[in-house]
Order: structure tokens, then sequence, then C-alpha cells
């Protein structure tokens, strides 16, 4: 699915606006303060979403730097996104199972614990499970070619269509809309007549007939 | 009416609403270009894809419909009909389908741009592209040169099973410049067949003369199969 190797599977975008006149500084400072940071199993977040570069996506201590996703008339940059997927219900049996065991070699009464004590040792038992798990990471790859005013997004569905969309739009103050077919029919160089002609178009059925049942009754008048 | 029965949800910017009530042009779109395909005999000439002075022969992209197709009705029920494997190109199902008031949302293509050999499955509800392998561009020139005898091959006919060459080895920028390209060549053959579906499409000819080519193509073919010998 990625942009370099194997087969291709993605979404093309429409950009408005240039691309910066300063496009590897000012880009690269723009990318660097939403490079993805990682996920701990000491901290609080449960996902976490940002650029990589493109050619070493799990290298996280290596910066994002202009040599890595600048090629000429394209950009190449690839968005990560890690998350925890923790059931609820696991985490509440593992606190449950902490509880026990402070009562069992403690002797504490369990109507003594307050809210803040549940809270902190459910937040232990979330911190043990995330050290025992590795994070779901999606990746998605995002090519912009800033002379044909084009992105290609290597992913489908809302991650393409709104995350990566919209860490496009942030990091690089341009508009982008996804080049569906409508979308690309509106940009066509149609003429007046023609752009008025498609303002008001409607879908048409190429078998009328088949929405009142009469299945059989063009096929006679062709043959 | 009461009160609260008035819809006072903020209405969708017009933009949004313009594109959104246009979303019939994809899987149009598909179905013309299926119906089109076979008509044609599946060569097109496509001189807006090219580079103005290309010469016509190498204007002329070849196609074949891959293995996969879905349809879906454009009515309430928005029945389903998803079809693979090989023979799409005469498939009574689907005809069936159409018939039945069914556009394709997905369909498989095999397209030859000057000899090089794409795969592709456009998607009519986002315009996306799927499932896109490139003509084999890392490997080692072939050095065998065929013998006048040998009939070359048909560049969208069955692989014959050719041992792989080995892969030359690319710096990153040269691999995602290939790839790119391609996908820009790619792009600017399904973009001419679009404009140029549209152009129809606006057209006073398309219920005088498209829609009624699609209808006699599938009244045809049904009928082929309807009536023994």
């Amino acid at each position: 699915m990625g942009a370099l190797q194997g087969s291709l599977g993605y979404l093309r975008f429409l950009v408005t606006g240039e691309p910066a006149s300063n496009a590897g500084a000012s880009y690269e400072r723009s990318i660097s303060s939403r490079r993805f940071l990682p996920l701990t199993p000491a901290g609080e977040p449960l996902e976490s979403a940002g650029w990589v570069p493109l050619e070493a996506p799990f290298d996280d201590e290596r910066p994002v730097t202009r040599d890595l996703f600048l090629f000429g008339e394209l950009i190449a940059v690839c968005y990560r996104e890690d998350r925890y997927a923790i059931p609820r219900a696991l985490i509440k049996r593992e606190a449950r199972k902490r509880l026990d065991k402070i009562v069992r070699e403690e002797g504490k009464d369990p109507k003594s614990f307050g809210r803040a004590f549940l809270k902190a040792v459910e937040a232990a038992a979330l911190a043990e499970l995330k050290a025992k798990t590795i994070p779901r990471t999606r990746l998605c790859d995002v090519i912009w070619h800033t002379t044909r005013g084009e992105l290609r997004v290597f992913g489908r569905g809302t991650l393409a269509t709104e995350r990566v969309a919209s860490l496009v739009e942030r990091t690089f103050q341009v508009r982008v809309e996804l080049a569906s077919y409508p979308a690309r029919a509106f940009g066509l160089d149609l003429g007046s007549r023609a752009g008025g002609v498609l303002d008001r178009l409607a879908p048409g059925w190429l078998f009328p007939d088949a929405a009142r049942g009469q299945d059989n009754a063009a096929d006679e008048e062709a043959a | 009416m009461r009160a609260d029965d008035k819809d006072q949800s903020a209405a969708a910017p017009a933009a949004v609403r313009r594109i959104a009530e246009k979303a019939f042009l994809g899987p149009e779109f598909l179905t013309w270009l299926y119906f089109t395909l076979l008509e044609e005999g599946m060569e097109l000439s496509l001189p807006g894809a090219f580079a103005k002075d290309t010469p016509a022969d190498e204007a002329l992209v070849q196609f074949a419909i891959g293995k996969r197709a879905a349809l879906r009705a454009l009515d309430a029920s928005g029945a389903r009909v998803a079809l693979s494997g090989g023979g799409l190109d005469d498939n009574g199902e689907l005809l069936v389908a159409v018939r039945r008031g069914a556009l394709l949302e997905v369909l498989a293509l095999e397209v030859s741009i000057q000899s090089r050999v794409y795969s592709v499955t456009l998607r009519a509800d986002d315009g996306g592209l799927v499932g896109v392998k490139l003509p084999d561009l890392f490997s080692e020139p072939d050095e065998a040169v065929p013998g006048p005898t040998v009939a070359p091959p048909d560049p969208l006919g069955a692989s014959r099973g050719k041992p792989r060459r080995p892969k030359l080895k690319l710096p990153l920028e040269d691999v995602l410049a290939l790839r790119m390209q391609c996908l820009t060549e790619l792009e600017a053959v399904l973009d001419a067949l679009f404009a140029r579906f549209v152009t129809r499409r606006l057209a006073r000819a398309w219920h005088t003369e498209d829609l009624g080519r699609m209808r006699s193509h599938v009244a045809q073919g049904l009928k082929q199969r309807l009536v023994p010998g």
C-alpha cells in the first residue's frame, strides 16, 4: 500500500495554495513541530500521531530534515499513528486483582479506598498492560506533487480523508480537497454552457423502466 | 407541525453540497467506460493524455477488463453485486445487474500505455485507485534479442512465467520519482477518459447516442444468453 514498494492504493487530493518559497527551511520547522512522538507505557496518552521520515518510519530518534522529505518537486512524508488498544474490561480486571492483593496482604478495608486511590491503582494496572503490549501502528505515505497541485495519500477511509488531510493542511498551510469524480468534473475547463448543464445535471437511468419493474420492455424494443 | 419538527441543523457549505449532489458521476463514468471499451475494441486514442507532439500511434492506449467488478443499484435498496475472476468483459450477471438499474462502482482494468502495462482498480465513490501494479521498472534490461520468427508478446496477455531478472538497486529519490512518474502517466490516461465522459455526458448526444449504445449492448448481450444457438 505504501508509495515505495509493492502494489499501490491511494486517494488523490486537489491542493489549493502555493508551496512556500523557502520550502526546505519552512516545512522542516513545520514538520518537526508535528513529528510523531512515540508512546511510552508510563505516559498518559493512549494514542499518538504525526510525521515520520518516509524511508525510516520507525526510527524515532531521527529528525525529519529536508533531505528526507524534499525531492525536487515532490514533498514526501509519512503519517504515523500509534494506538494502544486495551479493552476497558481488561484494565478493570487487572485493577481489581491489585486491589484484592492489597486487601489480602495489607489487611485494608475495601470501603476505605477513596476515589483517587482507585484511579491510581487503575492507572498502575494500565501502565503495566501497556508495557506488555505493542501499540498498533498505522502508516500512510503522503506525496505532494507541488507543481501539479495534487496530493497522493496512500491510505483509505477516515485516516486518509480526515486525519491525514487535516494534518497536511496544518503543516503546509494549504487547502486539500478529495479529488472525487464530481470534484474533478467541476475542475474541468468546460465552458459556461456545459458548466451550467453540469450544475443542473441529475442522475440518469440507463433503463428507466427497471425502476418501474418493467424489465422486458426495452429488451423487446431493442430486439 | 410542531415547532421542533423544523430542521434547525446548519446547512452544509454550498461547495460541499454541489460535490455531494453529483456523486452519481463516479458510477456513471465507470459504467460508460466499461461499455465504451467493449464497443471500441479495447483500444482508444487519447491524445489529451500525452504531450502535444506525441505521434498518433503512441497515443493509442490498449485496455483489458480486469478480474474485479462491483455494481450497486441506484435505487433505495442499494443492492450490491460483486464479481471476480476472468471473463468480466462478457459477463451475463453484470449485464443483468445493469439491466436492473445498477451501475459499476468498482472496475479493474489492465492498461497498456506505449507498451508499459498497468493494473488498476478504479473506485467510483472516492475516485481512489487500488491494487495499482506498475510496469517492471527496476529489473535489469533483458539482453536476449528474440529471433525474427518469435511473435512479439501481447502486452496484455497472460504472463508466460519468464524467469525473474535481477533488480536494480536505486536510491530512494529515484525509486520515488520513477513510481510517481508512472502514476502520473496512468492518471493522465484516466483523466483524459473522464474528461471525455463528462463532455459526452453534458452533450445532447448522450441521450441520443451513448445511452442508446449502452442499452443496445445490454439487450443484445442478454438476448444472446436467452436464445440458444
